[in-house]
This record gives C-alpha cells, structure tokens and sequence, in this order.
C-alpha cells in the first residue's frame, strides 16, 4: 500500500511546507509566550540564584527587600556573622532607577554588594566580560542587558561610575538588569539627595527654632551632619554553613536580632506567588488563548486542506478506499503540518527570543510538551476534516 | 520502490527542506537554551610584577584651621576683613562692642583716687596720734618725778597715766586705718586693670598669617563666648583627608606616594604622599583615615573638593597571576576553574596581592601555563559542557 | 458467453407513502462477459438511480442482482463489505476522469490493486501491463495534469479493468469528447470487454456513439425496455454493428 498522505504532500508540497510555516509562525508566538512566562518566574529565581544567599535578613514586619522597602542598619550584619550556623553576611542594597546613558535612560537595578572579596553573597556569581570591582569606589559591573560596555562611563546621582566588568542574567524581579556597585558607593546613591535637596534642607534646618537653636550654632551642623551621612542596608544576605540547617538559623537570627528572616523557599514564596502572580496569570491566560487559537487555526487549515481534495475522497470511496484509510491519510497529514509547524515554531521562537526585551526562557521540558501539545491539537483538528470526509457519498462521484 | 521516479525530484527537495528544518531544530535544541554548551574564555596563568594600589577617596582640608571668636560674649561692633583677603599675624580681624566697658574703667579709676586721698588722711591722723602720745608720755613721766617728791597728788598722777594709755590706743587706730586705706587703693587699681585687659580682648587678632576663609558674624550680631566670628586657613598649607576601604588597607603607611585626582581636574593627575595614617579607624564606615600631602609645586584646589587617591604600594616580585574575574568561591573554598585534558576543574589557591586592573597574585595551586576559565556566560560546575571562545558577549 | 450482470425485478423507491418517488418499477436487465451495453434513457428516467444501485452505492428497494455467478442483492445485500465488492467486481468510468492528481498515471491505476493489498511491485507491474494495453504506458511516469483528455481517459480505463472485474460501469464516458475520439473510446471499450472478458455498461445520451452499441436498454418511467441490434432505435438511423 502506498502512503497517499505522503503522495498528496508530495504533489503540492510547496503550498504544504508554505502552510506549515505559516502555521509554525504561530507555534512560535506560542512557544515564545511560555517562554515569556518561564522567564519571568526565571528572573525571580535568577535574583535569588544570583544573591547567593540562604537567608534574607531584612527590617522586621516587611517583605523586603525586593517586595517591600527595607531598611536595616550596616552593622546589623556583625552580630548575625558571629552567629552559629551562619557562614557570611553580608549588606546589600537594592535601587531601581534610571541612568541616562548615550542620551537614552536605561532603567536599572542599583545592586551595592560586599565585592572586596569574591564569592560574598549579593555580588555577581559570574563575569562575561572585564574584571571584578578593585577601587572601593567609582567602579561598576553591569549586566549586558543594559547595553553599558566595558570603560563606558555612567552617571549615578552625583558621581560617575566606570563600567570594569559585565555580567548576565542579573536582574531584579521586574526584569530589571543590575548595575552592582561597592557597598559604600551604593549606599551613598542610594540615600544622598541631590545638591539642590541637600541645600534647602539645609535652609530648613536652619530656620527651625528646634534644629537652631539661637546662640548655639553647633546644633544645627550636627543635624546637618546627622542628615547627610547613612549606614543603612536593605538587607543583609545571610549564607549558612554546610552543615547547619537554615530554618534553624533562620529562628535564632529572628529571635535574637529582632528582624525579619527570610528563607530561600519563603523569599520564593514572596517574589514568585506575591510579586509576579498577576502577570505570570495574564501572561498564562493569554497562553492559553493562543493555544486555543492556534488549534482551531490547524483545524481549519486541515478542513480546508480536506475540503478541496472532496471529489478525489468520492472517488478514492467508491473505488473502494476504506474509511481508515482516508481518515489515516487526513490525520497524517495534520500530524505532519504539526511536525513542520513545531519545527518551524521552535526555530523562529529560539532565534527571535533574544531580541524580547526581557528574558524568554524556553525549556526543554516546555519544547517537549509543547511538541505532544500540538500533535494532540493535529489530531484532534483533523478529526472535524475526517467527519466531514467520512460523510461525503460515494455516489457523487457518479454523475446525476 | 516506496516514491516513484517522476516524483523523485520532488522528493528529493521536500527531503533537502525537512532534513534542513530537522537539522536546524537539532541545532537549535543543542545550541541555545539550557541544554547549550556555555560559552567561555580562558586564560593562561603568566608571570607578572603585581603593583597592589590602594584606592580611598577623601575631601581637601586644611591642615590649621583657626576659628577665631571673642571669649565673652558680645555683639560684633565692626569686621575689618571679607572672605578671601589675606591677613598678617598680629592684624585686626573684628571688635565687639564694649558696651559699658569704659564707663567702668572711668568708675574704677575714680575709686581708686578716692581710696588715695583715704589713705592719705589715715597717714595724717597717725601723725597726728603719735604727736599726742608723745606729749601724753613726756607729762606721764613728769608727773611721776613729781609724785615721788610729793609735789603731785595721786591721783594726778594716775591722770596723766590714763591719757598716756589713750594716745597709744589713738595711734594704733590711726595706723590701721591706714593700712586699710592703703589695701583700698591697690584693689581698685587691679578692677581697673582687669576692665582694660577685657577691652584689648575685645579685639579679635589674626594669631598667624592666612586666608579669611569664613565669616560667620556680620557687625551688629550677639556672639556667645567660643562662637567663631572669623575662620582664617594658611592656603599653602593643605591636605586631603582620605578614606580607604579596611579590607584592603594593609600595607598603608606615611610616606608612600600617592596619585590624587581632583574633581574638578580629572584629567591632571597630583602627585603627593601619605603623610600619616591616623591611629584611630572610623568604626561606622569600616574605613582607615590617613592624610595625604600635595607635593611641593602643585596649584592647591578648593577647600573640601573630593578627590580620589591611589597609593602605590611597593610592588611585589614577578609571580603568577591571574586576572580576578577568574576567580570563584565554593564554598569555603576560593579557585579557579581550570581546564584539565578538556574537562572542567575546581581548583583552590591561595591568594595574594592584587593591583589596581584587577591582577591577583596566586601563591600556590596553579603552574604557569595552566588555563583557566576566565569569563563565563552561565554560571559553571564541574558538569557543565564548554565552548571556548574568543570573546563574550 | 457467461453472465456478466443480472438484474431481476429491481425496484426503488424513494420515500415512503403519498410522497414516495418510484425511480425504478422494476428493472429487468442481463449482461454477458465480454459484452458491451448502451444504456439511455432520458433525464429523469431513473438512470442514474439504476447506475448507483448498480454500483452498490445506493441500497434498492427490492429485487434482485447477480455479478458473475454471486448474488449480491436479494431483497438486501447478500455482500457484507461494498466498498470491497465495489473494488472487486464494478469497475467505474466517469464523465470526467477523476484520477487521482496527487498520484502518478501507474499508482492512479495501481491504487485499486494494493487497497486489495497486493504488493507495490505486483499492483504496480499490473498496471503497467494494462497502460501498455491501452497505449498509454509511455506516459506510465506522469503526473494525472499532464496528460491530454483522451489519455486520462484511457487511464481511467485502466484503472477501471485492473481488477479485472466482471462488471464495468461507465456514466457518460465520451461526454467530453469529440465524435472521432468519442467513436474510438467506444471501439476501445468493446476490444476491452473482449479483451478482458467483462460486462461493460455504458451510461449515455451521446447520439454519437448510440448506434455503435448491439444492445440496447432504455428506461423510461423506471422501467427498462431492451432494444437492439442498436440502429432499429436510432434517431439518425445510422446503426453500425
């Protein structure tokens, strides 16, 4: 027997390959959408991976310091180091902004990570590219994916920073991409205002009967200092030792410091079903959409792919072609466009990924299932072409 | 013969499309997404001479600065210089009105005529004491020759011992109401002079020569005592009071030469030196002080101007060296990743110094020669398949 | 000459009571091997009707139908599977060839023998045998579109006999067709009959080609009336035998 499928694919495969890709196309848009919604709960654990912590230590009562502001002084991280079970910690500090840079503004995450040494929690695990920071100060490894290069020059607040290193996947949980700076640097970015706020803070202090006192001008310069200078973290990430369990550590830190701890599941927890939850849902609905429309776009490709061939299925039926036959051949066909249509949507939707604006992770996993996805929506479109192709009457062949 | 022959060219194209798509989706499977190769560079381990530099950053101070003000309180009557003039040691710089001040010199001075003319009176009358005891002793002694010869009664005679014993009595009493008079003149000399060294001290002097760099008051303000009225600098004698991060600052020591780049010259380099660590660490910032002098020569910038300095520490010998970005921590462990017959390796070093391009010294762990991984587009582990490349990103 | 096709008494009604369309009454008609048969009859006439109940695609009424020596209809079908008595025993001939685009001219006629599951090779070496026949073998390679009229219809021929089926049906074959080809198909027709020694039954209302058949069935109002030699019917009158 011969396979009419693959003769009937084979006499018009140009139209045929044209419509799988088409149809690839969408699988693609498809794909990309799930790929969509990986990475945004990828970005969430990628900032969690990339913190390098075990725990979050963070103001007590708040969510932070991703999902809440938080703000805890440095020094809280001295006691927690001498603490048992607790390998290192180390302040960190988070700041979303936005750096004008060759006369755009890029939106960042300023990062203020502990990088004197290598391997302390908040600084990035990995380099593409240059060096780790050296100065303590005015040095900056950013993220590709702010399209900063090496020895670009980039202005935070008020002082400029030189780009010494690059990293990837560092971004926060919007998709932000990091911008990490020493510790002290971030800190001063982060809590200095700008000259012209300083300058009429000033003037407030000054015409405040409390802050200046007449007669004992002294007041009024501590508070100035008071107001100018800043030590505080938003948190203090917190790695434990091997052998010490981290829940356990967790409790000791929140009983004896008075803070908010948080653990890797809990921080998960917070960022993934918190933070992301809404969009991770508008994301998965439109998923699902897509998916329905594709379905019903290869059942209408397949009906109509049936549909012009009705004189040759009469004929094929009262020279005698069996029903599994002809339905064998429709549903070959269908699971054939689908395989050159996942091809096609796998390929577009790899090679166009990099240019979303921010991370589309595609799984394996995800290509895997998406390929029994859409030979399962194949059969099962091909099936309202095999009824109608079962209900044509042999007689029609025959004319009258 | 399953494709006939007249449709084997057609077969053969759609086979040459499916076989291209089956390769390309292979390709991509392989290629990209997590099961990809990471793309990595490497680099040899070399011998090279570490200069470790210190980076702190610090303000431009002064290194006397003199805040001067009255020591009582007052309102400032005049100022005689403006910010920016220069002043000679010994110059005027401000008065504070005295207020009353020479009103109560001009009392203390009439006092003290009064207490003169006292004592001079008290001088009179013990003058005038000792005449009358002198009389009332020549009549005593007269009276007792005539008592004995019995030319006198007895009761004359002890008269006349009375009236000697009551100008002794006037005597002393004259005398110590001279020496009070004389104690009364000496107490108001002293208020007078007391009131006059206040009014030269109403006087704010420039201790040395220098610059006005402050002025806090203007005439006509209340200033309470130790306020400064006047803040006067020596403009050639400046120095930046530098920070530097403590993990780093080991080898910091006065007299290492220095790199200061000023703010507002970023691109004219100072050369100047470490002039002395200060003994006491700023426990909040975890930073070391130390102050660092210009050399000789230089144009001298603003007061409180932010510069950055890089103190060259000496250099080490040639030893191996690798670039930092190499470098990871697992662990407790920090290494590198090195390539062993093409399979990756975690391997822990100890460590040295590091220079300011980021050039870190290894001690022990690696041999020259050996490749290491030394830029990553994932993080690695020792499963992770690798490519090497040229260049990444 | 053995019996090619029976038909005894074959009614069909279409609907039921006040509403029933008697298209056939009873429909007598007999077929030898080898021979070839005309049958006409006006539009309406239950031609067509009679065309599909012979071709086992509509169900009769009653009566009663013999392929060969095998009853197929008595008062029902006696075949539990049409479509394998179709392939097997009826061989059909359209107004139009019908051939199968996706396939070529060989497999077009090949088709039939391998849905009776003969191996390729055999169905195919079959029906290159039979287009060698026919005379069209040279273009045994092509595609059904790149054929002229007249070789797709020997084609479909082809794939009509190469199951070598006791019956074949032809409706309107030389409908297209001008006279001389029209004349050569039905010259064909009867050398293959002989040839393959089946009953050919040509469905027609082509004048052209009416008078070259010996017999004859008309129907008219359901019921069939045996003419013949052709020529004693004929309009022009211009029989030839």
């Amino acid at each position: 027997m011969i396979s009419l499928a693959g003769r009937d694919i084979l006499h018009g495969w140009g139209k045929f390959v044209l419509t799988g890709v088409g149809l690839g196309l969408l699988i693609g848009v498809t794909l990309s959408m799930a790929g969509v919604y990986r990475g945004m709960i990828d970005d969430a654990q990628a900032l969690l991976d990339n913190s390098g912590a075990d725990l979050w230590v963070v103001q007590k009562d708040t969510l932070g310091p991703y999902a809440e502001p938080s703000s805890l002084n440095e020094d809280t991280e001295r006691p927690i180091r001498a603490m048992a079970g607790v390998d290192r910690a180390a302040g960190v500090t988070y700041l979303t902004m936005q750096i004008a840079h060759r006369g755009k503004d890029v939106r960042v995450m300023v990062v203020g990570a502990e990088v004197t040494q290598p391997g302390e929690p908040g600084q990035p695990p990995y380099l593409m590219a240059g060096r780790r920071i050296v100065q303590g100060h005015y040095e900056a490894v950013a993220d590709v994916k702010t399209g900063f290069a090496i020895g670009d020059q980039v202005k935070v607040r008020r002082n400029t920073y030189r780009i010494v290193g690059l990293t990837s996947r560092m971004v926060s949980s919007g998709g932000d991409p990091m911008l990490f700076l020493s510790l002290k640097d971030a800190q001063e970015a982060q809590f200095e205002k700008d000259a012209d706020a300083i300058v009429r803070q000033r003037a407030r202090t000054a015409s405040s009967p409390a802050l200046n006192p007449p007669g004992n001008p002294a007041v009024a310069e501590a508070v100035n200092a008071a107001q100018a200078s800043s030590t505080n973290v938003n948190a203090v990430l917190v790695t434990v030792a091997p052998s010490a369990d981290a829940d356990a550590v967790a409790a000791a830190i929140r009983r004896w410091q008075r803070v908010t701890v948080y653990t890797r599941a809990q921080m998960e927890e917070i960022l993934v079903d918190k933070m992301i939850a809404n969009s991770a849902r508008q994301i998965g609905m439109f998923l699902v959409i897509l998916a329905i429309v594709s379905a019903a776009i290869v059942a209408f490709i397949i009906y109509t792919m049936t549909i012009g061939k009705i004189r040759e299925i009469a004929v094929l039926k009262l020279i005698g072609t069996r029903n599994r036959t002809i339905a064998g051949m429709i549903l070959q066909q269908a699971l054939g466009l689908g395989l050159i249509g996942f091809a096609v949507g796998k390929i577009a939707a790899t090679f166009w990924a990099p240019f979303f604006p921010k991370y589309v992770l595609l799984l394996p996993a995800d290509s895997v299932r998406g390929f029994f996805a859409v030979m399962a929506i194949c059969a099962l479109a091909s099936l309202l072409a095999i009824h109608a192709a079962l209900k044509v009457d042999p007689a029609e062949a025959i004319g009258g | 013969m399953r494709i006939a022959l007249p449709q084997s060219r057609r077969a053969l194209l759609l086979v040459i499309v499916l076989a291209a798509l089956v390769l390309l989706l292979g390709f991509v499977a392989l290629r990209s997404g997590p099961l990809a190769p990471v793309k990595v560079t490497v680099v040899q381990v070399e011998e090279r001479a570490i200069t470790p530099a210190l980076f702190g950053i610090g303000t431009v101070e002064a290194r006397f600065t003199h805040r001067i003000g009255p020591t009582a309180p007052g309102r400032v009557a005049s100022l005689a210089v403006d910010v920016g003039e220069r002043v000679e040691a010994g110059q005027v710089l401000a008065v504070i009105d005295p207020i009353d001040l020479d009103q109560r010199i001009a009392a203390a001075s009439g006092s003290a005529g009064r207490s003169a003319a006292l004592e001079a009176a008290a001088a009179s009358q013990v003058a005038d004491a000792s005449a009358r005891l002198a009389l009332a002793r020549s009549e005593a002694a007269r009276g007792e020759e005539l008592f004995r010869g019995g030319w006198l009664t007895r009761a004359a005679l002890d008269q006349r011992r009375q009236a000697l014993a009551a100008a002794e009595a006037a005597l002393a009493a004259a005398q110590a109401n001279r020496s009070a008079a004389v104690q009364d003149r000496g107490r108001t000399g002293a208020e007078r002079a007391a009131l006059q060294e206040q009014k030269a001290n109403l006087r704010l002097i420039a201790p040395r020569a220098g610059l006005v760099v402050r002025r806090l008051a203007e005439p006509g303000t209340t200033v309470v005592a130790g306020q400064a009225v006047v803040e006067i600098v020596d403009p050639a004698e400046l120095w930046i009071n530098a920070r530097f991060d403590q993990t780093r600052a080991g080898g910091i020591a006065a007299g290492l030469p220095a790199r200061i780049v000023l703010r507002s010259r970023s691109d004219t380099p100072l050369r100047g030196a470490i002039l002395r660590v200060e003994p006491v660490a700023d426990a909040v910032t975890e930073e070391v002080l130390a102050k660092v002098s210009f050399d000789a020569g230089a144009a001298l910038p603003p007061i409180g101007e932010l510069a950055e300095v890089t103190v060259g520490l000496p250099a080490r010998e040639r030893t191996l060296a690798l670039p930092n970005a190499a470098i990871h921590r697992i662990g407790s462990a920090v290494g590198v990743w090195a390539m062993r017959d093409g399979d990756l390796e975690f391997v822990s070093l100890k460590l040295g110094a590091e220079d300011s391009d980021g050039w870190v010294q290894v001690l022990d762990g690696l041999a020259r020669g050996d490749q290491v991984i030394l830029h990553s587009a994932r993080p690695l582990t020792a499963s992770s398949r690798i490519t090497v490349v040229d260049k990444l990103p | 000459m053995a019996e090619g096709i029976r038909i005894e008494n074959l009614v069909k009604t279409y609907g039921q009571g006040d509403t029933a369309v008697h298209a056939l009454r009873g429909v007598n008609m007999s077929v030898a091997k080898g021979e070839v048969v005309g049958l006409i009859g006006p539009s309406g006439s239950g031609k067509s009707t009679l065309l599909k109940c012979l071709g086992a695609v509509i169900e009769p009424t009653s009566g009663r139908m013999t392929i060969g020596d095998r009853v197929i209809y008595d008062d029902g079908w006696k075949v539990g599977d049409l479509r394998a008595l179709r392939r097997d025993l009826i061989g059909f001939i359209f107004q139009a060839p019908y051939l199968i685009p996706f396939l070529d001219v060989t497999d077009n006629v090949a088709l039939l023998p391998m849905l009776a599951g003969k191996p390729n090779a055999e169905a195919r070496k079959e029906a290159r045998d039979l287009l060698e026949a026919l005379d069209v073998a040279h273009r045994a390679a092509a595609m059904p579109s790149q054929l002229s009229g007249g070789e797709q219809q020997r084609v479909a021929i082809a794939r009509a006999l190469v199951n070598r089926p006791p019956v074949i049906l032809a409706d309107e074959p030389t409908a297209p067709l001008d006279s001389v080809r029209a004349l050569a198909v039905v010259d064909l027709l009867n050398t293959m009959a002989r040839q393959f020694e089946t009953a050919i039954i040509v469905v027609t209302h082509d004048e052209k080609i009416i008078p070259t058949f010996r017999r004859l069935y008309n129907i008219r109002d359901g019921v069939t009336v045996e003419e013949g030699p052709a020529g004693s019917l004929g309009s022009d009158g211009a029989g030839k035998s």
